[in-house]
């Protein structure tokens, strides 16, 4: 296993190198300069222009920015954010929790949502539920997430106000006790959550329903069955364990997905998160935190596609041996 | 609300109310200087600040805010139809200026930053010295160009020395916040574009920075220590981060939110009609207006320019973009200055006039007049601008390519004088600086004469404009330059927008009076949340 996972890493380090450098390669080809952005219109006399491209070390040719970036990334030093005022490093330590905190919040969402209702599908395979669910999921998978978050506001925050349309906290939630701050944070981050999670789940909830159907016609459940087991009890002690391995193998192949697509939703909700730090940056033509940012979603993807590998081989003793096999 | 709202917002809230009781959760009370009403008032913001330093600030919401921290010697007013702007004292109790007119004298206030350190002339000489370090480099310093020393005569006395007389040294002395010395001076110049301002939290205005959630809220508390009758009204500004401007009218609408600032034209009946909200109209120091490539044939033959002017029917762009919240422009001295002539009328939307130039000029079904039209990708109102004038002119024979670039790419294009035409605008603060637009000693790179115009009579008048004492001296020769611009078409003078703010149902008291400051009454605004 060990050895799988410094394969992982070792064949990781190409694409941790890779994608800053196209990054970086992609915004010093766009046309214009950064220091015409800096000073808008405003006409200044030509010594301010050169301070303000030393200042922010704009007045160095490109490769030597990019190699000193590198030098300094390494000892975890990302520079300073011209749009934010301060470290790059605490840009990112204040978005990377909101990310996280609802990256997890989508996940269990996911998994939750995806349980319930292939189980719902199986049910009574090919009846009405099960074909109903199947053109509901089938539109939530194919809605663009951006579309869904802002429907997802105008229903349950506008016309129907049960949850907040933005921002991570309610006024003055700085002042509470810490439980009642997080129930103030679940319920800021439940609408993003569900949004970021829906497609993802029903997904996951066409594969679950195969997986019960295949089950469903084994010899252990009908050994269940014959014992008395309730068709609850069957389904789900019996046919949802046997089916769920794949499921949790696909989850753990999503968190990349739930990071990198945070971005929309994050922008969208308002939510203080690294996808919207992300945009903005790019948008601000902030590089330092571009290039801090898309090293930071790189290192997520692959820790995240890790997991998921690992997740297979520990649930598959064949791919397991597959891996350890010599090549 | 409604009942499942109430029901999810009832968790958090008992929870909190709970730790009211039991002791937690009190805020640290502020000396009762200022009698105040309390509460909490909520401002939306698209954007968040950049800096919390005003000579590193970019954004407009940036500079709004720490105008609130960080006082003037003396703030800018908004009545500029008669004359300039008048001022306001803020630290400064009283100036007056020397026989010769080249010195300005500042009697200051008794004040105190929050600290409790004393604000004396050392902090004003000490700010000056940064607003013109190129060090700090910052993006206003032509401001202070004039501004040759400022002397501390003693610790409430302060004086400037100018190299001329002109209108507008008052307006240049004090622009920008008085920064504590004390404070910044540990800041060595050559770091402040690299250090986290945020940290510092001295002022001398009515708030205070409390606390900051970067891209998320920032919350202002009220200085305890703020001048006489600078005190705010309410206990608490908070500032609500969200980038969309839809979320941010959603939020208004549930009362979440007091007030949104630059709501887009298109919305505004739409939140208008909503119970509890009411629309701030104000002028909004700014005009859009296409610029034609001087440099360029066939854009070097006013006639054209002219005759394409005509063409365009910009009291439909102002109905159907802005939605009429705006004017067509005659020129660009805006409507709401008193330098502008009332008695000059925009150029008329005549089709008819203009097909017969375009006719002299030989083009014709056979040999159209064709060209690129450009602007910046994102900003909407400006892309349908581009889209109208090519349906316009097409009716003319004329063929429009519309064409978005990116804002980096779009302003290298039009400074190397790589295109045709361009949909842009120019917004004034404090002053009017029409030397750098349309001078022809302003070409890239040493100005902002883009559109390569040069007329030996408008120089003239420009240079009759900086010369004049007075604003009265300089007045004929702001209308006569009008005048020139509007016979040469430089640019087709577009619009004045007008901008719109909505305020919430807890809002109370929203003024805005100072187009160039919309903050400027903050302390005065209050909130029954």
């Amino acid at each position: 296993m060990l050895k799988v996972v410094l394969r992982r890493l070792l064949a990781a380090v190409p694409l941790v190198l890779g994608v800053p450098t196209l990054t970086f390669v992609l915004v010093e080809a766009a046309p214009g300069r950064m220091v015409d952005v800096l000073l808008g219109d405003r006409p200044v006399p030509p010594e301010v222009r050169r301070h303000l491209e030393a200042a922010y070390g704009l007045d160095r040719p490109p490769l030597t920015r990019y190699l000193l970036w590198v030098e300094h990334a390494a000892t975890l030093d990302f520079g300073w954010s011209v749009s934010r005022g301060r470290p790059v490093a605490r840009v990112l330590a204040d978005a990377l929790p909101a990310t996280v905190g609802l990256a997890a919040l989508a996940l269990a969402l996911q998994v939750g949502f995806a349980v319930a209702l292939g189980a719902l599908h199986a049910m009574r395979p090919r009846g009405l539920l099960d074909r109903a669910l199947g053109v509901a999921g089938l539109a939530i998978a194919s809605i663009p997430t951006f579309w869904l978050g802002l429907m997802a506001i105008l229903l349950l925050s506008a016309a129907v106000p049960v949850f907040p349309p933005s921002s991570s906290h309610s006024l003055g939630a700085d002042l509470w006790p810490w439980p009642a701050r997080a129930a103030d944070a679940l319920w800021h981050a439940a609408l993003p959550a569900l949004v970021l999670s829906a497609g993802a789940s029903a997904v996951l909830a066409r594969f679950l329903r195969a997986g019960l159907l295949r089950s469903l016609g084994e010899d252990f459940v009908r050994a269940a069955r014959a014992r008395g087991a309730s068709p609850a009890r069957v389904l789900v002690r019996h046919a949802l364990r046997a089916s769920i391995g794949p499921v949790l193998t696909l989850t753990g192949l999503s968190l990349p997905l739930l990071v990198s697509g945070s971005l929309v939703v994050e922008v969208v909700f308002g939510w203080p998160g690294m996808g919207r730090t992300t945009y903005e940056a790019i948008l601000g033509q902030d590089l330092p935190v571009a290039l801090a940012a898309v090293l930071l979603s790189t290192l997520l993807v692959i820790a995240g596609n890790l997991l998921a590998d690992l997740a297979l081989a520990w649930a598959d003793p064949r791919v397991r041996a597959d891996a350890g096999a010599p090549r | 609300m409604s009942a499942a709202g109430l029901a999810f917002r009832a968790i958090p809230l008992a929870l909190a109310v709970a730790a009211a009781g039991a002791g937690c959760g009190r805020q640290d009370a502020a000396p009762a200087a200022v009698p105040a009403a309390g509460g909490t008032f909520v401002i939306g913001s698209t954007s968040d600040v950049d800096a919390w330093n005003e000579y590193i600030a970019q954004q407009n919401v940036s500079v709004n805010l720490l105008r609130r921290i960080y006082l003037r010697l003396a703030q800018e007013q908004g009545d500029t139809r008669e004359h300039p702007p008048s001022f306001e004292p803020l630290l400064a109790s009283s100036w007056s200026f020397s026989p010769d007119g080249l010195t300005l004298t500042f009697s200051l206030r008794e004040a105190t930053w929050s600290d409790g350190v004393p604000l004396g002339a050392g902090d004003v000489r000490f700010t000056w010295t940064a607003q013109t370090s190129p060090e700090v480099a910052w993006t206003g310093a032509t401001f202070k160009e004039h501004i040759k020393d400022v002397a501390v005569i003693d610790p409430h006395t302060v004086a400037f020395r100018f190299d001329r007389v002109y209108p507008e040294m008052l307006a240049d002395a004090v622009e920008g916040g008085i920064v504590p010395e004390h404070v910044f001076g540990k800041v060595p110049f050559k770091d402040w574009r690299t250090h986290d301002w945020s940290a510092e939290r001295v002022g001398s205005g009515p708030f205070l920075l409390q606390s900051w959630r970067p891209g998320d809220e920032i919350v202002l508390g009220r200085n305890p220590r703020a001048l006489p009758g600078q005190g705010p009204r309410v206990d608490r500004v908070v500032v609500r981060i969200v980038p969309d401007v839809g979320n941010l009218e959603t939020q208004l609408l549930a009362g979440a939110v007091d007030l949104v600032d630059g709501v887009p034209p298109q919305d505004a009946k739409r939140l208008q009609a909503a119970p509890g909200v009411a629309l701030v109209l104000y002028d909004n120091p700014m005009f859009d207006y296409i610029g034609w490539n001087a440099a360029k044939k066939p854009f070097d033959d006013k006639d054209l320019r002219r005759a394409l002017t005509l063409g365009i029917d910009r009291q439909a762009i102002v109905l159907d973009l802005l939605y009429g919240y705006g004017r067509v422009s005659s020129g660009p001295l805006l409507s709401s200055w008193w330098a502008a002539d009332p008695t000059l009328a925009p150029l008329p939307y005549d089709p008819k006039e203009a097909a017969r130039i375009l006719a002299a000029k030989g083009y014709d079904a056979g040999h159209p007049l064709a060209f690129e039209l450009t602007t910046n990708a994102g900003n909407r109102v400006r892309e349908g601008v581009t889209i109208k004038v090519q349906e316009q002119l097409s009716r003319l024979g004329v063929r429009v390519t519309p064409r978005t670039y990116e804002m980096k790419a779009f302003r290298e294009r039009n400074t190397a004088g790589q295109y045709d035409a361009y949909v842009a605008g120019w917004r004034f603060s404090g002053k009017l600086d029409l030397k750098s637009i349309f001078g022809s000693g302003s070409m890239p790179p040493h100005g902002m004469n883009v559109v390569a115009y040069r007329s030996a009579e408008a120089d003239r008048l420009l240079e009759a404009i900086g010369q004049a004492a007075d604003w009265k001296g300089a007045k004929p020769a702001y209308a006569e330059l009008a005048r020139r611009l509007s016979d040469d078409q430089p640019y087709t003078f577009l619009y004045e927008g007008r901008r719109i703010a909505a305020t919430g149902r807890n809002a109370r008291d929203v003024t805005i009076d100072v187009p160039s400051d919309p903050l400027a009454r903050l302390e005065r605004f209050g909130a029954s949340r």
